[in-house]
């Protein structure tokens, strides 16, 4: 959550840009992440992510901070945005048959062995189902708590729990491969 | 594969990063949309193709069977109204509704005026005939130097007199 988060939000509600824009900077790199992870392309990714920002943007005067993070709520545009799109797309290329070349910071490039160790954990993240991509994206990650996780999937923590263990179960099978 | 290694393979992941062009297009768009007034914010919204609304069951629910209902309701007032109208007509006035019963009372509609001209003429004759008697009554009684002055301006060797007979049908008539 962001420092002052409340605050901002309040600001960027009443149409302040400079606020909307914090909000964009910090959240904007990990609804990326979760995008790219979830849909495998990078263009779809970007047109996603910027389609979800739009869409924070257009409701958020509508939207209420019941003590919730602010990413919850653009979880839930990030994925109501990934089920729309799947549903209008003719075809679905699996995540693993993609030859995708995201941004890795130059710094990390160098440490990585990118072709294996990026494309095995993808690969195997394409095979969990949809809520366990979703839970394994956001707890390991982007490091959320289960109780944010299970706020953003309108789920209990105990749901949360159980989907992380079995997507844990799946992974060992398939990187252990 | 024990958990600790998975999770830390995962946890690699954190460093993918949006492309540094695209965050800052993306970036601009939205503030510069941000910053326009309202009512121009969202006819632009509506130009954008991302904001085109897909046509769903749902956007088909909320806005086109609203818009038929209502269009299905007028269409029944409407011709419900039509159809109150002949029905009352039909049952207050039967012979409003036959072709036959409506050529038969215009037949006697024209006789009816007829019969009141001809009505009217008769009555207009015999006021004329009374005034003429009256008048005849009275001319007895009239000096001679008037009659005379009448005389000449009647022509009694021509017992018709043009205008008289023009007056008189007009009147009759």
């Amino acid at each position: 959550m962001l420092d002052g988060e409340k605050n901002i939000i309040q600001r960027a509600i009443r149409g302040e840009s400079s606020a909307f824009g914090q909000l964009y900077d910090h959240y904007m790199p990990m609804i990326y992440r979760f995008v790219l992870l979830k849909v495998g392309r990078r263009e779809e990714a970007e047109d996603l992510t910027h389609q979800v920002f739009l869409s924070a943007l257009q409701n958020i005067s509508g939207y209420k901070h019941l003590g919730h993070p602010f990413s919850s709520w653009l979880y839930k545009i990030a994925r109501n945005s990934i089920i729309d799109n799947a549903r209008t797309k003719k075809e679905t290329i699996p995540l693993y048959d993609l030859d995708m070349e995201p941004h890795i910071e130059p710094a990390i490039e160098k440490t990585l062995d990118l072709n294996k160790e990026f494309n095995s954990a993808m690969k195997a993240i394409g095979q969990l189902n949809e809520e366990q991509q979703n839970v394994v994206i956001m707890k390991f990650i982007e490091g959320f708590s289960h109780k944010e996780i299970a706020e953003a999937l309108d789920k209990n923590e105990g749901a949360i729990r159980t989907i992380q263990h079995r997507a844990i179960i799946k992974l060992k099978k398939l990187l252990s491969v | 594969m024990m958990e600790q290694e998975i999770i830390s393979k995962l946890k690699q992941l954190q460093n993918i990063k949006p492309d540094p062009g695209y965050a800052g297009v993306s970036r601009s768009m939205l503030m510069a949309l941000m910053q326009m007034p309202k009512p121009r914010r969202t006819w632009f919204l509506l130009r954008q193709p991302q904001a085109q609304p897909r046509i769903t069951l749902a956007a088909v629910l909320r806005y086109a069977l609203p818009a038929t209902i209502a269009a299905s309701f007028m269409f029944l007032m409407l011709g419900g109204y039509s159809t109150m109208r002949t029905a009352y007509f039909a049952f207050n006035f039967p012979g409003l509704m036959n072709e036959k019963i409506l050529a038969a009372e215009l037949n006697d509609f024209e006789i009816q005026i007829k019969i009141a001209e001809l009505q009217y003429h008769a009555d207009s004759s015999k006021t004329v005939s009374l005034a003429l008697n009256e008048a005849g009554y009275y001319a007895n009684n009239l000096s001679n130097d008037l009659i005379k002055n009448e005389g000449d301006f009647l022509n009694a060797k021509n017992p018709t007199n043009e205008k008289i007979d023009e007056a008189l049908n007009d009147l009759i008539l």
